[in-house]
């Protein structure tokens, strides 16, 4: 027998140890270890919830919890792909790590920046309109008091104009040139979904002054009609899409403080005679004239330093956001005051914003409720001390013991009486002019979005929004202040209490139903919704005087209804042709019945050549996108006419308006202008854009070729005699036309570990032209005139005629001598007539610039940040009123008598005589301006400081003060001050 | 699943419709402010009816419905200053004159007196929406009382008697408007009781037989419905009366010849009969001169037709403060108790020299009406025309009453109502007419009233400036016509009426833009149709050589 445990231990060891080694590998190989790990935002120290953490090539993975924490179960070679919305993705091998930080960037490459659009979002990337969204965090620093100033030079194509430096003022934003000529030309403003009232607010120069810029977290402005066609009747002057910052579900409280205080300091004032040099100017040009001497005072008063002052001002904003159970909220408080460089000015604003965002049944139920509220108040400052210290003589002091002029000195007559087509006393007119506002303003919306269950790819929604304001204000003028015997219609010393009051309440309603849907190479969204939205406004003023007369209070109530219709189609096919179809419909209550509905369609296709075959592997290339866009707006707004077409009558109550037979005073009732057929103004606009990208998104930028057809223009012009109760009347006849290109590079040329270089840099070119005016075609009309001025009454410089841009300057044409010196009083005879009348003045130029660029720099190294932006305006040309009308010499004598003082550079022009109509005063004032520039630095991951210059530095060829004015007639602006900031940024 | 998606889908829609068939109406919007009313609404009292008419007069004198200047009638064009009545009648019948020249640089107002204005001057445009604007709501006043109209408005037969008359004195206002149309634009659109107001029709052009027959037989036919003539102040003081319409009918009839480009003596004839029922209807001259011109000027016994202004209820920069604060400057305005004092207006050195002593006009030292000239800055030549102090200020209109004495407190805007018609004018159109071939009056009684108003003139009973039968000529009465009724708006009319407007036999300073005088185009008889109306009328034609 032979001994069957022959097989070796030593055998069955080896084998042994061979299979358990397999085995070993093999477990190791196929071995899954846990991975638990937190994701965070590299800049903020912040968790991120709901990031991707995937097997990279497989589809295994999970998401990051409430507190960014992750637990996964991956083989030990694994390599782990972390995302999330707005960051790089990070690969990260595993190496056998089981505990892993994991930090995302935020996205350079913007394409899978999420914007707002009407009643959605969609990604950048696949945006087929002309959509611009603005990184609020890198936006213009420092100061900026409303979200006017956050815009200024951004954007291409979007010309935001102030009316001038006085704290709170307000500002004009147009978008690629106004396309309307008497509706109104500003663009639609929509906060959380809630559309605002454009129409001014009586004591706040800036309504939108009332949101605080730290509390906004996206602004989207949508420029072509492709983009904004969804917003039909409102949306002809593009739409600016603004949020507010939420809470997170899950986030832990972070408390944000941001806060400056600032110092504002007067720049240059235009140059008036001295005392001394007004007395020799005096003494050589009026020589012989024996009234004057005895006019001269005995001192030297420089006017303008006496009103202007240094200010200062400061921001404090203090916000705090977090997640109370499900319930993620931001509560925010923030304090402004700004003093203003014209003595007695002052703006105070007190906000407060509150966002709650909870959802429930397992994200079914969504909701983002936002209340805004905000407290203005104002001292104003008269700006026509501005004017008036322009004028004043500068040999009289500024007090004077007499019986007129409450303490201040002002020009008497002969007999010893105030003369009462005199100036008045600048410093009188800041200190016994008291002009106060109040306003309250406040407006939420609530947003409700349900997805449905077993069709979860249909969501419901609903947006309930509100805007109300609520403001008060008077002006008070003391009795016997030189005021009260220069200014206004009463002229007899009696001081005056204007009080007033405004209200307006807005109420809308927004139901809408969107669906989603994604079958094979194909990708559908489609919305349907209804709105309706409601205006109402009141305001009343009165008059008191001290001399126990009064101007009866009067009210003025007025209410207009805009209903709606709506759906968009949105399809892409193989995720690179992407369309988009928008149909709205609107009715407005301004219109009759038979002209209130518009239908506004729009169309667009967007194709993404880069995710082409033949460009994919294009490495240098890392976005090319074609959108091709057509839509059509509507306009109805033409300001405080809310009932243009109804026959009324006006009885008037006035009392100083009335008629007498015998000796009974009676009322007025007058018999109102009408017109039943006036409609829609339409807007048609056509859009060509190309967005592109290099070097995967280090450079991107885009180009838009666009033209607007404004047709059915609302236009209010002259009504033929006999026909209706006035002269001048709404109505759809004439059509305006622009034309434009946008082009937008923006990158990082440098970028290094420790130094980063952004550059953004837009410009566009824009022409208006008028292409249709009047019924019938005459040659001999000069167009409509508008652009008032001072001087002499009722002198108007502008006209919008056919073949040019609107509000276009229409005046003589200067003749000089052989030494370039203007001839005064001679005009070229442009008709060769051989008379110089009204058929010799000529279109030169206008106030529109045809082009305006901006550059944004942003350099960052280490802890270190400088910016700065630049903002420059072509071809826009300035009528200098202030020239026309204080600049010529025979204005410093009025036979009252009373002297006045005169511009420095009337001694060059040479005028004896006002000369308004003279091509002399449009100036070219193109500009190049340093808008802010700013250093920072960061302390640590808790504290940043800046300091910021704002409006650093203005380079033009205009003789006047400033550029940059609103209407392109300068007439005395308030001068616009360099402000210096220090400012700290604090989160936690 | 497919029943909840069903089911969810319906509930929806039905939600959807059910909105927008309740929400829809909420676009029928009324107006919310008290004082604008719905035609139901404005005609329920009475007394609207009175409002309305008052508003056609109060056309003639504020520019709005709101003081000062505000809630205008005419927009686009300064409300005060180029859309008033008065002062734009004013600006284009006085300074193509001898009568005056204006120092100010107020956009084309200089082209007047160089007669160099354009189809696009905003003075005249503001003058022709005025005219229209007048037309155009007396119009419609007369479309909203016809018989019918009132019937359906159920109003009382007492109000129906008064609205009888308020009828005929809309007519009259619009005749009125007309009349200024004719006069200075001689063509323009028509409107008539049945131009359809707000729609888009556009009125037929119409040239100036048409207007001139149109004028006539409306104040012919409605004559007879207005108040009897009443002299001086009473309960109907500011309502034009059948001496009114008279007065307008002797104007239009001896210019007729002019605006129809006839040479018919007839139209003479016409003129002396209403002449004549306005001198029987028991005017008298006011025994002062001045006291025509006064802030208690309601008091003359000589006024037919005022247009009324109030230092409290009837102000305007436009109006009668225009005419007093634009004629003087600081150092001179109490002389005057003038509310303003603009230093603007003046009278040239050809107008002042109608008051020195001429083998037509003796004893002229003797004159009081050249006390109102202003000789202290004796300067009466213009040779710098933007100073005001050269040139002779005219201190026509006074804030003082007829006893001298000025308001305490000084008010802001003036009281003195302004003169359309008096019997000096209608004096003189009588010996006018009579001169140039009509019957119905003598030359001896033409005589006795040319020499009435020299009479007055002087004062005090004398009779030093009275005239010869020989010296009663043509070309007497048309200076005679300067030196009593200067600065009221009729010059330019008399002007062109004998020829000489344009004429280069006929200067004064600066006539033409030549500081000597020259004639000019004739074109400039007329002024053009504003460019604006035609470009939105495509009916109408512009007049020769605009």
């Amino acid at each position: 027998m032979k001994n069957l445990n022959a097989i070796s231990t030593h055998t069955l060891r080896r084998w042994g140890t061979l299979l358990i080694s397999l085995l070993f590998v093999m477990s190791l190989a196929a071995q899954n270890i846990t991975v638990r790990g937190v994701v965070k935002d590299a800049g903020t120290g912040e968790t991120i919830i709901g990031a991707n953490v995937v097997v990279k090539g497989t589809t295994s993975g999970t998401i990051t919890d409430a507190n960014g924490n992750f637990s996964l179960s991956v083989p030990a070679n694994a390599t782990l792909s972390v995302s999330y919305l707005g960051y790089e993705t990070v690969n990260l091998p595993v190496d056998g790590r089981t505990h892993l930080v994991i930090n995302l960037k935020q996205s350079a490459v913007a394409l899978n920046e999420v914007v707002a659009i009407g009643y959605g979002t969609v990604k950048k990337g696949d945006a087929t309109g002309s959509v611009v969204a603005l990184n609020t965090d890198k936006m213009n620093k420092g100061q900026a008091t409303s979200l006017t100033d956050l815009l200024a030079g951004q954007t291409a194509g979007v010309t935001v104009t102030t009316s001038g430096g006085a704290p709170g003022a307000g500002a004009n934003i147009i978008i690629r040139g106004g396309s309307s000529l008497y509706a109104s030309n500003a663009p639609l403003i929509v906060v959380d979904g809630v559309p605002l009232d454009n129409n001014g607010v009586s004591g706040l120069q800036n309504p939108l002054s009332t949101i605080n810029p730290d509390d906004i977290a996206t602004f989207t402005i949508l420029k072509d009609a492709s983009a904004t066609a969804i917003y039909g009747s409102r949306a002809s002057n593009g739409v600016i899409l603004i949020t507010t910052k939420k809470g997170r579900l899950g986030q832990k409280i972070h408390v944000s403080y941001q806060g400056n205080y600032s110092v504002s300091t007067v720049g240059s004032t235009l140059n008036v005679l001295s005392g001394d040099q007004f007395r020799n100017f005096m003494d050589t040009y009026w020589a012989g004239n024996k009234t004057i001497p005895p006019l001269y005072g005995k001192t030297s008063t420089d006017w303008q330093k006496l009103i202007f002052t240094t200010a200062s001002g400061t921001d404090q904003h203090l916000s705090v956001s977090g997640s109370a159970g499900v319930l993620p909220y931001r509560v925010s408080v923030g304090y402004t005051t700004q003093n203003g460089i014209l003595k007695t000015g002052n703006y105070t604003r007190t906000t407060a914003a509150l966002n709650l965002n909870p959802s429930f049944l397992d994200d079914h139920l969504k909701f983002n409720i936002n209340l805004n509220g905000s407290y203005n108040t104002n001292r104003f400052a008269d700006q026509g001390a501005i004017g008036a210290a322009l004028q004043m003589d500068p040999t009289q002091s500024v007090m004077a013991s007499g019986q007129y002029g409450a303490g201040y000195w002002m020009a008497l007559d002969a007999n010893g009486n105030p003369i009462k087509i005199g100036i008045a006393n600048p410093v009188a007119i800041l200190n016994d002019e008291l002009n106060y506002s109040y306003v309250y303003e406040s407006m939420g919306s609530a947003q409700v979005d349900y997805k449905f269950y077993g069709l979860p790819d249909l969501h419901a929604k609903a947006d309930v929004g509100y805007d109300i304001t609520n403001s008060n204000g008077n002006k008070t003028i003391v009795a016997n202040s030189p005021m009260s015997w220069v200014w206004g219609s009463k002229k007899t010393g009696a001081g005056e209490y204007d009080p007033y009051h405004q209200q307006s309440s807005n109420t809308m309603l927004d139901v809408y139903l969107d669906y989603n849907k994604t079958f094979g190479i194909n990708q559908l969204n489609a919305m349907l919704g209804y709105s309706w939205q409601h205006f109402f406004t009141t305001s009343w003023n009165a008059t008191y005087y001290t001399d126990n007369t009064s101007i009866a209070r009067q009210d003025y109530p007025a209410e207009n209804y805009l209903l709606s219709f709506f759906g968009r189609l949105n399809y892409t096919l193989l995720d690179r042709y992407l369309f988009t179809f928008t149909l709205r419909n609107d009715g407005t209550s301004r219109f009759a019945p038979g002209n209130r509905w518009g239908l506004f369609p729009s169309g667009a296709f967007a194709w993404k050549i880069k995710d082409e075959s033949f460009l994919k592997n294009v490495n240098w290339l890392s976005d090319l996108k074609l959108r091709l866009g057509y839509g059509q707006t509507g306009q109805q707004d033409i300001g405080g006419n809310y009932y243009p077409y109804i026959p009324t009558y006006n009885i008037s109550p006035d009392i100083n308006t009335m008629y007498s037979f015998g000796s009974t005073w009676y009322n007025l009732m007058r018999p109102g202008a009408y017109n039943t057929n006036i409609k829609w103004e339409t807007t048609t606009t056509y859009n060509i854009g190309l967005d592109y990208g290099f070097l995967n998104g280090r450079f991107t930028g885009s180009v838009d070729l666009y033209k607007r057809v404004t047709s059915n223009m609302l236009n209010n012009l002259p009504v033929a005699a006999g026909t209706n109760f006035t002269n001048i009347l709404p109505a759809n006849i004439g059509s305006l036309e622009n034309k434009g290109l946008e082009v937008v590079l923006g990158g990082n040329p440098i970028q290094t570990r420790d130094f980063t270089w952004n550059l953004s840099y837009n410009m566009s070119y824009n022409k208006n032209t008028v292409t249709k005016l009047t019924r019938v075609n005459n040659a001999e009309y000069g167009g409509i005139a508008g652009g008032g001025i001072s001087g002499g009454t009722g002198n108007t410089v502008e006209t919008t005629n056919i073949g040019y841009p609107a509000w276009s300057f229409y005046v003589y044409q200067q003749a000089y001598n052989s030494k370039g010196q203007p001839i005064e009083g001679v005009y070229v005879d442009r008709n060769g007539d051989g008379i110089i009348n009204s058929q010799d003045l000529y279109v030169d130029h206008n106030g529109a610039p045809s082009v305006t660029m901006g550059l944004s720099s942003r350099m960052t190294w280490k802890k270190w940040l400088l910016t700065f932006t630049l903002r420059s305006e072509l071809n826009n040309y300035v009528y200098n009123n202030v020239q026309s009308n204080m600049g010529f010499l025979n204005n410093s004598y009025d036979p009252s008598p009373f002297l006045k003082n005169i511009l420095s550079s009337a001694l060059t022009t040479n005028f004896k005589n006002a000369q308004y109509l003279s091509d002399y005063y449009v100036q070219n004032a193109s500009f190049l301006k340093m808008d802010n520039a700013s250093l920072g630095y960061t302390v640590n991951k808790y504290l940043t400081v800046t300091a910021t210059v704002q409006n650093v530095f203005t380079i033009t060829n205009y003789k006047g003060l400033d550029p940059e004015v609103q209407g392109g007639i300068d007439n005395v602006i308030y001068p616009r001050p360099h402000i210096f900031l220090i400012g700290a940024s604090v989160n936690f | 699943m497919k029943k909840i998606k069903f089911s969810i889908l319906l509930a929806v829609g039905v939600l959807m419709t059910f909105m927008m068939s309740s929400c829809t109406n909420d676009l029928n919007v009324t107006p919310l402010q008290q004082s604008i009313l719905t035609p139901g609404k404005a005609f329920a009292n009475d007394s609207a009816y009175t409002n309305f008419l008052a508003k056609i007069y109060a056309g003639f004198s504020t520019t709005g419905i709101q003081a000062v200047d505000n809630n205008v009638d005419i927009q686009g064009i300064d409300g005060g200053s180029q859309a008033s009545y008065v002062r734009a009648l004013w600006n284009l019948q006085e300074l193509p004159t001898e009568e005056a020249m204006c120092a100010w640089n107020d956009q084309t107002i200089q082209n007047f007196h160089t007669f160099q204005w354009s189809s696009s001057d905003p003075f005249i445009l503001g003058f022709y929406d005025r005219l229209y604007f007048q037309i155009t709501i007396a119009t419609s006043f007369l479309q909203q009382t016809t018989p019918a109209a009132l019937a359906a408005n159920k109003v009382s037969s007492a109000m129906q008697a008064t609205i009888k008359t308020y009828r005929a004195e809309a007519r009259f206002l619009r005749a009125l408007a007309y009349y200024n149309v004719l006069d200075n634009f001689r063509n323009g659109p028509m409107v008539t009781d049945d131009s359809p107001i707000g729609s888009s029709a556009v009125p037929p052009y119409a040239k100036a037989p048409q207007i001139y027959a149109y004028i006539s037989n409306e104040l012919r036919s409605c004559v007879s419905d207005m108040l009897p003539p009443v002299v001086g102040f009473g309960p109907t003081y500011g309502h034009a009366n059948q001496a009114a319409a008279w007065s307008l009918l002797a104007k239009l009839y001896l210019n007729a010849n002019t605006y129809l480009g006839t040479s018919n003596t007839q139209y003479y004839d016409s003129c002396l009969t209403y002449c004549n029922k306005v001198i029987n209807a028991g005017y008298q001259l006011n025994p002062v001169y001045q006291n025509n011109f006064v802030s208690d000027n309601y008091k003359s016994p000589e006024i037919i037709f005022p247009i009324v202004f109030d230092g409290t209820h009837a102000q305007s920069w436009g109006g009668m403060m225009f005419l007093m604060s634009s004629a003087v400057s600081g150092d001179i305005q109490s002389i005057t108790a003038s509310p303003g004092a603009w230093g603007g207006n003046r009278a040239t050195q050809d107008f002042v020299a109608k008051f020195s002593n001429t083998a037509q006009n003796e004893n002229a030292s003797l004159d009081t009406r050249a006390n109102m000239l202003y000789t202290g800055f004796n300067h009466p030549s213009i040779d710098d025309n933007s100073q005001f102090k050269q040139g002779t200020p005219v201190l026509k209109y006074s804030e003082k009453n007829s006893q001298g004495v000025a308001p305490n407190p000084a008010p802001s805007f003036p009281d003195t109502d302004f003169p359309v018609f008096r019997l000096a004018d209608i004096y003189l159109m009588y010996a006018e007419a009579v001169l140039r071939g009509g019957h119905g009056g003598d030359l001896q009684t033409a005589l006795n009233y040319v020499n009435a108003l020299r009479d007055r003139a002087e004062g005090g009973g004398f009779t030093d400036l009275e005239i010869q039968l020989n010296q009663l000529t043509l070309p007497f009465i048309l200076e005679e016509r300067s030196r009593e009724l200067f600065w009221e708006c009729t010059r330019r009319t008399d002007l062109v009426r004998y020829g000489l407007l344009t004429s280069p036999n006929y200067v004064w300073q600066w006539k033409g833009g030549v500081k000597s005088g020259v004639g000019a185009s004739s074109i400039y008889n007329i002024y053009p149709i504003p460019a604006s109306d035609l470009s939105a009328n495509p009916n109408l034609i512009q007049n020769t050589g605009f």
